[in-house]
């Protein structure tokens, strides 16, 4: 069910422009029971589950506001509306995330999964945290499906991208690695830009589901272009008691800095993601147990291996209020898990428009670019995803900022390897002419003797165009101080009053999409801190 | 041509005493001062980068103007991501001296450098996004009928 921020909410969500003279200061003075950190899955679900719970809730999002109406179907405006952009050392990989109110959850493919079985049991056999266990975290995983209307997608949406997605799944002989997935919403148009938002705002996502629960309340105040740079606090006696984020805020189209303050709350959810929550407890050299925090972030990157058919695979669209709608149906009903145990890897059919076939191809000389620009009917690609297990990855703070320090594993690269392999034989076997691997300098992919040179590949991330928009780990759940960042209940160790709520939890990556599962471990936290809260009242 | 190989030479020879990495970082990551707006030889620059990736017909054709476009798309965005793409035109106008000036994005590619590499890839998106991004870009694709 599509809920909306009414205007009668929206006076309860203030930018930094709004900080420019005094009058709201005593918003930034108030005393809260919770200070939320990040809007995005992770922050949205905390934040609503405290507010219904009687808490007085501030949630603070370093992007701005944008309502629904805001967003439409033109690349032009919106390929660099809502995301933010960082890169591991040496600009190696690009780090993607949410940066707006709603966080990745405007971005996402809207695909609700959960990790397998054999995931949780690597997350247990780590942490040592039983809690952290499929059939535990059900109740948690039901009341986000419920909010965020999961809706399991049937084979009657198949469209063509996905039957060659299912059909490669026959080629290799793994009809049974095919999964149909559960979305994020009740009726989706199939436009298939759910990148962009969805300019019809038929995808479930926080500024739609969980956000409204909470204004509804009365209780939330939401602090926009509002960053958080630390975590203040001190050291007592025994244990580490938080003061507040230190915040800037700072105007999103001008970068003008408005006003910097500290907030003040009782307890501290930190829901930025797996990087910045990490570089958040890394900024205060006080925050206890700091050499375990950040120490090991997991990219869990993508990458797009394009195919060129004889014939027409997707279709042409049409033209709606001054900007082209593809109608490409559903984007990706499968999930392609077939090899994920053994070589940490899954596919499903990309999202598709001519601009993002024109950058990814853009190695090609003009000429040949053109003429591929100019069948992009008959191409298709479908998203790697790998659950990575990086021979090294610690965010750093280097002049303030936070980095990750990043090195692949060599079985990283040989899954990959495997991963281009299979989708170029799956696509060549489907009818593919043409296999574009996601390489700075591709070999030519047309026939099944080509693939003796991905064999024979030499490649590391340097020569890849990968992305991560899956980030976790850094601050993972431990049975103790020695090992993970935080207990049980999500608080830090040595912390009195610090929780973590987003994918920064997770012990290894989750192996799929995982919004899903953040929400849920976030819905887990915070459920148990309201109790808490409630409790010292 | 020549004075691009014998550039080539500088450099391998440079490299000899320096990482070829390094000594490119030197280049491209001294200091370059702040900015959120285009100036004109940063437009004029990418007119003519775009030039040379999208054939001079389909740009005449279509009408397209690849360099409002990307100021168009840097609007949108943050001013931070803005700072970001300024930063990258004014490394590859920095470099693109040893790539044959407005030829950097198509020449960066074939570097031994991956960061040239990388450079030439996020310079060449940014003007194929913007024309590529642009709905009048559209009637240069075939038509298309999916089996479904």
């Amino acid at each position: 069910m599509i809920r909306k921020i009414t205007q009668e909410m929206r006076r309860r969500i203030f930018a930094a422009r709004d900080f420019a003279s005094v009058e709201n200061d005593k918003l930034l003075a108030a005393d809260y029971d919770v200070c939320v950190i990040g809007s995005g899955p992770g922050g949205s679900v905390a934040a609503a589950t405290l507010a219904q719970a009687g808490l007085k809730v501030a949630l603070v999002e370093r992007g701005p506001f944008l309502p629904a109406d805001d967003s439409n179907f033109r690349v032009l405006d919106m390929s660099n509306r809502m995301g933010h952009l960082e890169l591991t050392s040496g600009l190696r990989t690009i780090l993607y995330q949410g940066n707006a109110v709603g966080g990745g959850s405007l971005l996402y493919g809207a695909v609700a999964m959960k990790p397998p079985q054999f995931v949780f049991d690597e997350w247990k056999e780590l942490s040592g945290v039983d809690e952290i266990d499929r059939e535990k975290l059900e109740p948690h995983y039901r009341h986000v499906a419920e909010v965020m209307s999961a809706t399991e997608q049937t084979r009657e949406l198949e469209n063509e991208p996905n039957a060659i997605v299912r059909r490669m799944a026959d080629a290799l002989g793994k009809p049974d690695g095919i999964e149909t997935v559960a979305r994020y919403t009740e009726g989706c148009a199939g436009v298939g830009l759910c990148s962009f938002g969805c300019g019809f705002d038929l995808k479930g996502n926080m500024i739609n589901s969980f956000l409204p629960l909470a204004l509804a309340t009365g209780s939330l105040t939401v602090f926009t272009e509002c960053e958080a740079q630390t975590i203040a606090g001190e050291k007592r006696s025994r244990n580490f008691k938080a003061t507040g984020p230190d915040i800037v805020m700072r105007d999103f189209a001008s970068g003008r800095v408005t006003r910097r303050a500290r907030i003040k709350a009782r307890a501290y959810a930190l829901a930025a993601g797996a990087f910045f929550s990490s570089a958040l407890l890394l900024r205060n050299r006080e925050t206890p147990n700091r050499e375990k925090v950040g120490a090991k972030v997991y990219l869990q990157p993508h990458a797009q291996i394009f195919a060129l058919f004889d014939r027409p695979v997707t279709k042409r669209g049409a033209m709606k209020d001054g900007q082209y709608i593809p109608y490409n149906g559903v984007p990706s009903i499968y999930n392609f898990t077939g090899f994920l145990k053994e070589h940490g890897f899954f596919w499903l059919a990309s999202i598709l428009f001519p601009a993002n076939l024109a950058s990814f191809i853009s190695h090609l000389p003009p000429e040949e670019h053109f003429a591929i620009m100019r069948q992009f009917h008959q191409t298709m690609s479908v998203t790697l995803t790998l659950r990575d297990d990086p021979a090294k990855s610690r965010i750093k703070i280097k002049d303030g900022r936070a980095q990750l320090d990043f090195r692949e594993s060599r079985q990283d690269i040989e899954n990959l390897r495997q991963c281009f392999l299979l989708a170029a034989r799956g696509f060549l076997a489907v009818g593919a002419r043409r296999v574009f691997l996601p390489m700075l300098r591709p070999p030519k992919i047309e026939r099944e003797s080509d693939l003796k040179q991905i064999e024979r590949l030499k490649f590391g991330y340097d020569d890849l165009l990968l992305y991560s928009d899956h980030t976790s780990g850094g601050n993972p759940y431990g049975k103790d101080a020695q090992h993970g960042v935080v207990d049980g209940q999500g608080r830090v160790f040595g912390s009195e009053n610090v929780y973590v709520a987003d994918s920064s939890l997770f012990p290894t990556a989750s192996g799929i999409n995982p919004s899903w599962t953040i929400m849920a471990l976030s819905h887990r936290v915070s459920s148990q801190l309201a109790k808490s809260l409630a409790y010292q009242l | 041509m020549e004075t691009f190989d014998s550039l080539f030479v500088e450099l391998d020879s440079i490299d000899r005493h320096l990482s070829r990495r390094k000594f490119l970082k030197i280049v491209v990551f001294a200091a370059a001062p702040l900015r959120l707006a285009f100036d004109g030889g940063d437009r004029e620059f990418l007119r003519k980068v775009a030039a040379t990736l999208i054939p001079p017909e389909a740009l005449s054709r279509t009408g397209i103007d690849v360099i409002a476009n990307v100021e168009h798309l840097l609007q949108r965005g943050s001013a931070e991501h803005r700072a970001k793409i300024l930063r990258l035109l004014t490394w590859s106008r920095r470099v693109s001296f040893i790539y044959g000036g407005e030829n950097v994005a198509r020449r960066a590619r074939d570097s031994r450098f991956v960061l040239a590499q990388k450079m030439s890839k996020a310079l060449s998106a940014l003007c194929l996004v913007s024309f590529w991004g642009d709905e009048r870009a559209l009637p240069l694709i075939e038509s298309g009928e999916a089996q479904r």
